[in-house]
């Protein structure tokens, strides 16, 4: 089992995306099970890239759905095209055409696709992205129950469509709200914590190749001592990297106090973080990641 | 050990087993998770216990915070499957759902004499108090509920009378006060002809209690109101109570009625919130601005509440900071905190978490009987 494991790994480190086991397995039960993954971590730590690294793994069309507070069904199911259906009756009426029916209106013509419903009815498996779920209300959530479960999706008008090909549904939440159990028990669950010392560390010098590895090593060392401190919002991921190529692009190419200070907006975006760093945190974090020299 | 797992027969056995167990310890497993595990084991037919716990975390476990409940349920389980020394009578008497399960440290509060080994073992027997002191309100069942109770109000009432280290005199009660005395010999050249007493002063510190009773307190809420109650019927203390989800409503006089149903009435006339959102923030702009004169130098405020906030953000922060710079001290208790693998995480706690000056739990009867010793200092 280990060897299909390793084999998504593998798969997915082609396309820059370095992942564990956990990842590999929840990926794999997944598309055995055609069950969707619910994805839940800290800020900035990869969740919605798996997403992406997938529909490119699979090559395959990422539809993606930002949720966000009054999220409704016209905006992430379906919606009937009103003006177009207007249109037509009144084209209708001066043609004097009597052939148009209810039903007509209420067609596949008449219809537009949004990204749930674009997933389901696509010709190929898709990859379905439903990002930051936790924004939406609770009464989006309960939209989605059906098409979580039975793929499918039900328009009263029109009758119930059954997705031709199961797309891979992922769910990401940065746990801003308590979803629902429904939700929860409808899905896979995986876990993402901060990166350890040596997922950080590749990940940096995969993302920005330039940087070199002694300057990986000290970017990371200093990274993984900032998240121990305490700190109203914590550096993710993604703040790693993109401070490793705001360093690289000054040419610091040893870690030093004026480079750190120019560049620590990439990873602290709190005020008062930054302003506690430079007062009492930045001496002796430079002494954890390098050998004290840049101080 | 994989090849304890080599058999298909024994780990289907073995993750219907766990199920059973992690429901019982109150993770919420519903029927198709299990059936998805049931179907992910079976895809993998040879398993070692990497892949199972894999499988068994991202099909069994939905929330971060049950991770822990599934590993030391999956530990115990498997200590028991592989002991030679368990029959399989014994395993069904251990499983049995219906046992009387009674922690042995409970026996009379004072230190167990019970083996350190013996503490996690469950073991049948009595105990003098009704209900376990440690254990998570969400987990005590329906008919406990007025033996919790009965235990909330002993807790409460055990504090009732909060004495201060200042000292006042007193006619006759109380402790000599011997400098006093002496002081007061010197008009008789000496001689002690009578003596002073002084007494314990009690406290007149102030406190305000700001209770959320959002929907994902619901389970917290009903205790943490009788709590709420049961604290307030001490005359001696000066509380203001309040409870808030979407809104902010001052309650302190509905707690002070006599009666416990009459308390329960009033109050659920007037505050329609119950089991709504959270919106922390507004909730303590209510407190700076409409009862900004129950906030005073000598105000120690405690906010009841998991943290979980659908609110803004940026506005409590900013009112956070506003409420600690009136307040003496702000204490926060969470009933999440009680999870071994808590962490501070939700927006709004985290937002809120360094205005605090205490971080506690209040999930448990403990935990509350902790908090009020808190409060006498």
């Amino acid at each position: 089992m280990n060897a299909i494991y390793d084999d998504i790994v593998a798969g997915l480190r082609r396309y820059d995306y370095v992942a564990d086991a956990d990842i590999a397995a929840a990926m794999f039960l997944a598309e055995e099970l055609h069950k969707p993954i619910l994805i839940e971590g800290e800020a900035g730590v990869g969740k919605t890239e798996i997403a992406r690294v997938l529909s490119r793994l699979k090559n395959t069309e990422l539809v993606r759905l930002q949720c966000y507070e009054g999220l409704d069904f016209n905006a992430a199911l379906y919606e009937w095209n009103y003006q177009k259906q207007i249109v037509s009756i009144r084209l209708n009426e001066l043609k004097h055409n009597k052939d148009l029916s209810i039903d007509d209106l209420y067609s596949e013509n008449y219809l537009l696709q949004r990204p749930v419903l674009k997933a389901l009815t696509a010709s190929k498996r898709v990859v379905l992205l439903l990002d930051e779920i936790d924004r939406a209300d609770e009464e989006f959530e309960a939209l989605l129950l059906e098409t979580l479960s039975e793929y499918q999706i039900t328009i009263p008008e029109f009758g119930t469509i059954k997705a031709a090909h199961v797309p891979y549904v992922i769910l990401t939440s940065n746990r801003t709200r308590e979803l629902t159990d429904a939700l929860r028990r409808r899905c896979l669950y995986l876990w993402i914590s901060y990166p350890s010392f040596q997922k950080e560390m590749e990940v940096i010098q995969i993302k920005v190749p330039e940087i070199g590895r002694a300057m990986a090593r000290q970017a990371t060392n200093f990274v993984q001592a900032l998240r121990r401190e305490k700190l109203n919002k914590v550096p993710g991921l993604s703040e790693a990297i993109d401070w490793a190529k705001a360093l690289q692009s000054i040419g610091v190419r040893v870690l030093d106090r004026t480079g750190v200070e120019s560049t620590i907006g990439c990873l602290l975006k709190d005020r008062q973080d930054i302003k506690t760093f430079k007062e009492t945190m930045i001496v002796p974090l430079l002494e954890k990641a390098g050998d004290g020299r840049g101080i | 050990m994989a090849a304890a797992f080599d058999n298909l027969r024994i780990t289907t056995d073995f993750t219907l087993r766990l199920c059973a167990l992690l429901r019982r310890n109150g993770v919420d497993i519903g029927t198709q998770q299990s059936i998805a595990c049931m179907q992910a084991v079976l895809l993998h037919g040879t398993v070692d216990q990497d892949d199972l716990k894999g499988i068994y975390r991202s099909t069994l476990i939905n929330r971060k915070q049950d991770f822990w409940q599934l590993h030391t349920a999956y530990e115990r389980l498997l200590k028991d499957y592989l002991s030679p020394r368990l029959t399989d009578d014994e395993f069904e008497r251990h499983g049995d759902p219906k046992a009387v399960v009674v922690k042995s440290r409970q026996y009379s509060g004072k230190t167990s004499i019970s083996a350190i080994g013996e503490e996690q073992a469950w073991t049948e027997g009595y105990s003098v108090r009704e209900v376990d002191h440690h254990k998570d309100f969400r987990l005590i069942p329906k008919k406990d509920m007025p033996a919790a109770m009965a235990e909330l109000r002993k807790i409460a009432k055990k504090y009732a009378s909060i004495a201060r280290r200042k000292s006042k005199r007193a006619k006759r009660h109380g402790n000599i006060d011997l400098r006093s005395s002496v002081r007061d010999s010197v008009k008789f050249d000496g001689e002690i002809m009578n003596w002073r007493f002084k007494r314990k002063k009690p406290t007149h510190s102030r406190f305000v209690i700001v209770s959320d009773v959002s929907g994902s307190m619901e389970i917290y809420s009903i205790f943490l109101l009788n709590f709420l109650y049961f604290v307030n019927s001490n005359r001696r203390m000066k509380m203001e109570s309040f409870v808030f989800s979407t809104r902010l409503e001052r309650l302190t006089k509905h707690f002070q009625s006599r009666k416990f149903p009459e308390m329960l009435e009033n109050v659920s006339l007037h505050f329609s919130g119950w089991s709504g959102g959270t919106k922390i923030g507004a909730a303590i702009e209510a407190l700076n601005e409409t009862y900004g004169s129950v906030i005073t130098p000598t105000t120690n405020v405690i906010i009841l509440s998991d943290g979980w906030d659908t609110g803004d953000t940026a506005l409590l922060d900013r009112e956070m900071a506003k409420l600690k710079s009136r307040a003496k001290s702000i204490v926060w208790i969470n009933p999440l905190k009680g999870a071994p693998l808590y962490e501070p995480l939700a927006i709004g706690m985290a937002t809120a978490r360094p205005y605090c000056d205490q971080f506690i739990s209040g999930h448990s009867l403990n935990a509350l009987e902790k908090f009020v010793g808190l409060l006498q200092g």
